[in-house]
């Protein structure tokens, strides 16, 4: 009995090491092939297009109601301790520090990782990657770099336009009771900004979107050869995907504190 | 092709919208912070800053006109503040200027007060030191309100002694409330005093009529008359004056008259 546990656990351990290789493994090709030369600027450019302004509206509203819900959501609070003066102050340091870059990322894995692993789990199992190797393209430059690096540059600009949207959702539910001007809004909501706010916020946003392309790309190429694998590659990179954004958060959070605080 | 040029111009507007959006943030940010403004930097030593903190306030005539930048410890009794300050504010904020920390709002956020100085005096200069006011410090006021509690305490404990001992009955409030030997003692007392007043009167009487015995005793008759004849004889003069003075006002009426 002892001896088949000990196998059992000594094969999953065998196991995600392997996986864990084959990540560090896929993570050292992707960056020998970023510097390689004959980048694919034109795909790179196409899957900016896709990951990002094919995802303007969603982040656009989803950042807008965010911004709303939240108004709506502490102003009566704050105004039952007569600090509804701090409502602006309060959306704005929520959704720039926290709220903001992670629920777009979150979004953003749903959306994008899931349509990466989909994309190349399909490559994989009609063998179109297989055939890239053969005739001496290179898979992972044109199909890896150019995804995680479009995820990369994008999540931080969609992050910044879901803050900017949600600062006005945050306006727009003020005046959903109240009348305020937007110009005091949003004067008071830059008010308790500070850069040690916006900077990290920014930066772990690179991260996010680091994590996006890479799960994405890392499930996809590495699926199995059967049909169903194309469905498990996008499930399991969306989870993988959120996961590892969370975790990003918390590093992010501590690193944040120890250089700012 | 055309599709693939027509991605890029939209990716290239989204990108370049983002980072306008990124750009404005950071300057909103900045122009709080007093980044992209010309500004000046003035110095206040405090005992205490009651908890100061780096990027609070300065305002001056109620207005925000900048932040505090550094705070330094100098000594084990002394914390030296940086204010930076608009330059446009300079000219208004004279030498002899008091900085004061007080606290904004109900939320307790702490900012520096910047009273102007004396009217006449010359502006301040970049790094100067203005005089500076230490905050209300709450924990030596707690310090002294838990002493006068203490003093309270005995005080009222002292009290409770002293209500005690007095329903008891104990020393001279106590006896004079609750003692009824005291009461019987003091009416007593009174009985006596009826009395005593009442043989004084009895004493007065015999005394004045021994008095006017004396006025009749051929040994003090003499000096008795005299003094009956002195008081007569004033009692007349002072009559003839009256009359004297009631003749001369008739005489001048009589005298208008005639003229009339």
């Amino acid at each position: 009995m002892r001896t088949i546990m000990a196998s059992v656990l000594t094969s999953a351990f065998n196991k995600y090491m392997e996986v864990v290789g084959d990540q560090v493994v896929f993570t050292g090709q992707f960056a020998r092939n970023i510097f390689r030369d004959g980048f694919e600027w034109g795909e790179f450019l196409r899957q900016c297009y896709i990951v990002g302004y094919r995802s303007i509206g969603l982040v656009a509203i989803t950042g807008f109601i965010i911004g709303f819900v939240l108004t709506l959501q502490t102003q009566p609070t704050l105004k039952d301790f007569g600090a509804e003066s701090y409502v602006p102050g309060m959306v704005s340091i929520s959704i720039v520090r926290e709220i903001g870059p992670v629920i777009i990322a979150l979004i953003c894995a749903g959306k994008i990782a899931s349509s990466i692993g989909a994309e190349l789990g399909s490559m994989k199992v009609t063998e179109q990657i297989a055939a890239m190797e053969v005739s001496s393209a290179n898979p992972i430059q044109y199909l890896v770099v150019t995804r995680v690096l479009a995820c990369t540059m994008m999540l931080p600009l969609l992050t910044i336009m879901a803050d900017a949207l949600a600062l006005l959702g945050g306006w727009v539910g003020v005046n959903v009771q109240e009348h305020v001007s937007m110009a005091l809004f949003f004067r008071k909501s830059f008010n308790a900004l500070k850069f040690s706010d916006l900077l990290p916020s920014v930066v772990k946003t690179f991260f996010f979107g680091y994590a996006i392309g890479f799960v994405g790309c890392y499930k996809g190429y590495h699926s199995s050869r059967g049909t169903e694998s194309v469905g498990s590659a996008a499930n399991s990179a969306v989870v993988s995907a959120s996961l590892w954004i969370i975790l990003i958060d918390a590093i992010a959070v501590q690193v944040t504190n120890l250089i700012y605080y | 092709m055309q599709q693939k040029t027509q991605q890029k111009i939209k990716v290239g507007i989204f990108a370049t919208v983002m980072l306008g959006l990124l750009l404005v943030g950071i300057f909103l940010i900045g122009r709080n912070k007093n980044l992209f403004q010309r500004t000046f930097v003035l110095y206040g030593t405090f005992k205490n800053v009651g908890g100061l903190q780096v990027g609070n306030n300065v305002r001056f005539v109620g207005i925000d006109v900048g932040t505090v930048v550094s705070i330094d410890i100098l000594s084990d009794t002394t914390a030296r503040v940086a204010l930076r300050i608009k330059e446009k504010v300079k000219p208004f904020i004279k030498k002899g200027a008091v900085a004061g920390i007080s606290t904004d709002g109900l939320m307790g956020d702490k900012l520096i007060t910047l009273s102007s100085g004396t009217e006449n005096a010359t502006p301040v200069e970049d790094k100067d030191t203005i005089q500076a006011i230490d905050p209300m410090n709450y924990d030596h006021v707690l310090d002294r309100l838990s002493g006068v509690a203490e003093n309270a305490e005995v005080i009222t404990e002292q009290l409770a002694g002293i209500a005690t001992q007095i329903n008891h009955g104990k020393g001279s409030i106590g006896r004079l409330l609750y003692s009824d030997s005291l009461a019987t003692s003091l009416e007593g007392t009174m009985t006596e005093a009826k009395k005593t007043a009442k043989s004084i009167r009895k004493g007065s009487e015999g005394f004045s009529e021994n008095m006017e015995a004396l006025k009749h005793n051929f040994l003090l008759r003499g000096y008795y008359k005299k003094k009956e004849k002195a008081a007569k004889k004033q009692a007349e003069e002072q009559k003839k004056e009256a009359d004297g003075k009631k003749k001369a006002g008739k005489d001048s009426t009589s005298l208008k008259v005639s003229k009339e």
